[in-house]
């Protein structure tokens, strides 16, 4: 079976990619199924229920539609998720990639520097970069995706080892090719599996350290809408408008579900181990 | 076994060298002039000069850094900029709170999550099972911070119980100190319990598919015993390796549930750090932080061999 026939059977995958598929559209189409400007105050409907004649989802403490902040909360959110863990599968790659095949000491240093970056907890190295940095999007998304480097060079690296001495990449050698061409060329087309499996599990956690990040008042900043600012907002209207909170929650608890099942599928679709089955 | 425990704290140095260096540097990222920014706009140029001394920033960084582990290695992790007072002290006293705290949410982490990942994996495929792994699978998609705004709202505004109260020492009134740490120990417990549930029940599913558990069957041992005498011992590494770095996923993440819960932990002391911009509390507290993650790493290694003794270093 190819991979398409298999990815089709696989009903977790298909239910998740469209889900995915789904919060996608939502998030680039923002300001079409927005229906209001995320941002807008309407003093008039303060902290308006869940239902209300012009708000179907409510409103928050400055009359802003809570619907429009979580659609536009979603394109924060993969916006950070997404360009983030570019960055980590970026340098993680080549990192990997140099680690694994010149091994010795570049294999050393490289690993070395990992493993302190590792001696961090993930949020706690996010904090101290971003207490460096100052707060914001284009800084919070720098921050995840340093945090998220070493998991990607530690795959990469695992992935070469595995295949550098297969017959493919000696015969590259052979017929001269260069080390850059056998790295990027031959290499890295074979180790696409376990990269785009970390990729969509990395999404998932980029997403949640964001979130805690600007619920922590340092990631994404007001007035722009992110669902963790908002679940942070909520707090101290949450008896009054519990709306405020159930709604972004539950935005983020479906993105991050579907990007978590969608990349455990991923892996059983990739893994060759599980192809006869 | 004390070779071993040698061996590995020899190979921490160049580790612990590379988190120094790391965050002597978080002071020297920060874009335009450290002290204007610690200080304010309205500081007066005698005070940016001062604080400039006491920081050392007039020297080359190499000096800098020198200086800077020099007094570290001593145990002076310098002075508040906002306050005056002496870092360190400051940190141990609350880091004893955020320990109360990381220690309680692993116990309801750990006492939720083993049995079920056991009973999942026995009894794979009923329903029991799959709630389980559904709750599990909630339990990492939803972030520790909306649990807890979720279980504030429920049971603070909603039941009534746990109303707001002041922290207090779990030696000093141990019925107070639970009544205020359950709720936020619940919230990080459960994000714990659902990855240690997830490894329980697929290195047991491993390991009673070995023949070794056929053959214990076969004499005819109670499916009871198999479970505790033989399955038990042979699945716990993974657990504990999944368990130990829970731990200091914990001591992170209590950054976020000590700041929505107000506890007076060490988390909130670097979060107040950044938002002042007290930069040798926040270095000195991620420091902190990162070497006490290093350790429990350090330990999860040696609990290995203590539990397996075909490990041998």
């Amino acid at each position: 079976m190819t991979f398409g026939q298999r990815f089709w059977k696989n009903k977790t995958a298909v239910v998740c990619g469209l889900i995915l598929l789904l919060i996608f559209v939502c998030a680039a189409l923002a300001p079409v199924i927005a229906t209001k400007d995320p941002t807008a105050m309407d003093n008039a409907s303060r902290l308006a229920p869940t239902g209300s004649a012009h708000y179907a989802l409510g409103t928050d403490q400055f009359g802003r539609d809570i619907w429009s902040r979580v659609v536009y909360g979603a394109k924060v959110s993969l916006t950070v998720g997404i360009a983030s863990v570019a960055i980590s599968t970026v340098c993680g790659a080549v990192l990997g990639l140099l680690a694994g095949y010149f091994g010795r000491w570049v294999d050393t240093v490289i690993m070395r520097v990992m493993d302190v970056l590792f001696a961090f907890p993930e949020i706690l190295l996010a904090l101290a970069i971003v207490a460096a940095l100052g707060p914001g999007t284009s800084k919070t998304i720098l921050a995840i995706g340093i945090v998220n480097i070493p998991v990607f060079t530690r795959t990469v690296r695992g992935a070469v080892l595995s295949v550098k001495n297969l017959e493919y990449v000696e015969s590259a050698r052979a017929i001269g090719a260069t080390t850059g061409r056998i790295m990027f060329k031959e290499i890295l087309p074979n180790i696409q599996a376990p990269l785009l499996v970390q990729a969509s599990i990395a999404i998932s956690g980029a997403i949640l350290t964001e979130s805690a990040l600007s619920f922590l008042g340092l990631g994404v900043q007001p007035p722009n809408p992110s669902w963790g600012g908002m679940i942070s907002e909520s707090r101290r209207y949450m008896e009054l408008a519990p709306g405020m909170i159930v709604w972004p929650c539950l935005a983020m608890t479906l993105t991050i579900l579907a990007f978590n099942l969608f990349g455990d599928a991923l892996r059983d679709l990739l893994d060759p181990r599980n192809r006869s089955r | 076994m004390t070779r071993f425990i040698l061996k590995r704290l020899a190979g921490l140095v160049p580790i612990l060298f590379g988190i120094s260096v790391l965050v002597f540097l978080i002071l020297h990222l920060v874009p335009g002039d450290p002290v204007l920014i610690m200080l304010g706009t309205n500081a007066t140029d005698e005070s940016v000069r001062v604080l400039r001394e006491q920081l050392g920033l007039n020297q080359p960084l190499a000096v800098q850094y020198g200086k800077w582990i020099f007094h570290l290695l001593q145990g002076d992790f310098g002075t508040s900029v906002h306050t005056g007072n002496a870092i360190l002290p400051e940190i141990v006293q609350r880091f004893g709170v955020t320990l109360q705290l990381t220690v309680l949410a692993s116990l309801i982490g750990w006492i939720v999550a083993i049995p079920v990942g056991m009973v999942s994996a026995v009894k794979s495929g009923s329903v029991t099972d799959v709630t389980g792994r559904v709750a599990a699978l909630l339990g990492i998609s939803v972030p520790n911070f909306a649990v807890g705004t979720l279980l504030l709202l429920v049971f603070s505004l909603y039941i009534g119980w746990f109303p707001p109260m002041d922290f207090v020492n779990v030696w000093d009134d141990p019925a107070a100190a639970l009544q205020k740490l359950i709720l936020p120990a619940v919230t990080m417990g459960i994000v714990m319990a659902a990855g240690v549930m997830r490894m329980t029940r697929s290195t047991f599913l491993e390991t009673l598919s070995k023949d070794f558990i056929r053959t214990a069957r076969a004499k005819g041992a109670s499916e009871w015993k198999i479970l505790f005498a033989h399955a038990f011992r042979n699945s716990a590494i993974p657990i504990v390796t999944i368990a130990g770095m829970q731990f200091g996923y914990l001591l992170g993440g209590s950054v976020i549930v000590e700041q929505l819960f107000s506890i007076p932990g060490l988390g909130q002391y670097i979060l107040d750090g950044i938002h002042q911009r007290d930069y040798p509390v926040v270095q000195g507290g991620v420091l902190f932080v990162a070497l006490v993650f290093v350790l429990i790493n350090l330990a999860v290694d040696i609990v290995y061999s203590l539990i397996d003794p075909r490990i041998k270093y």
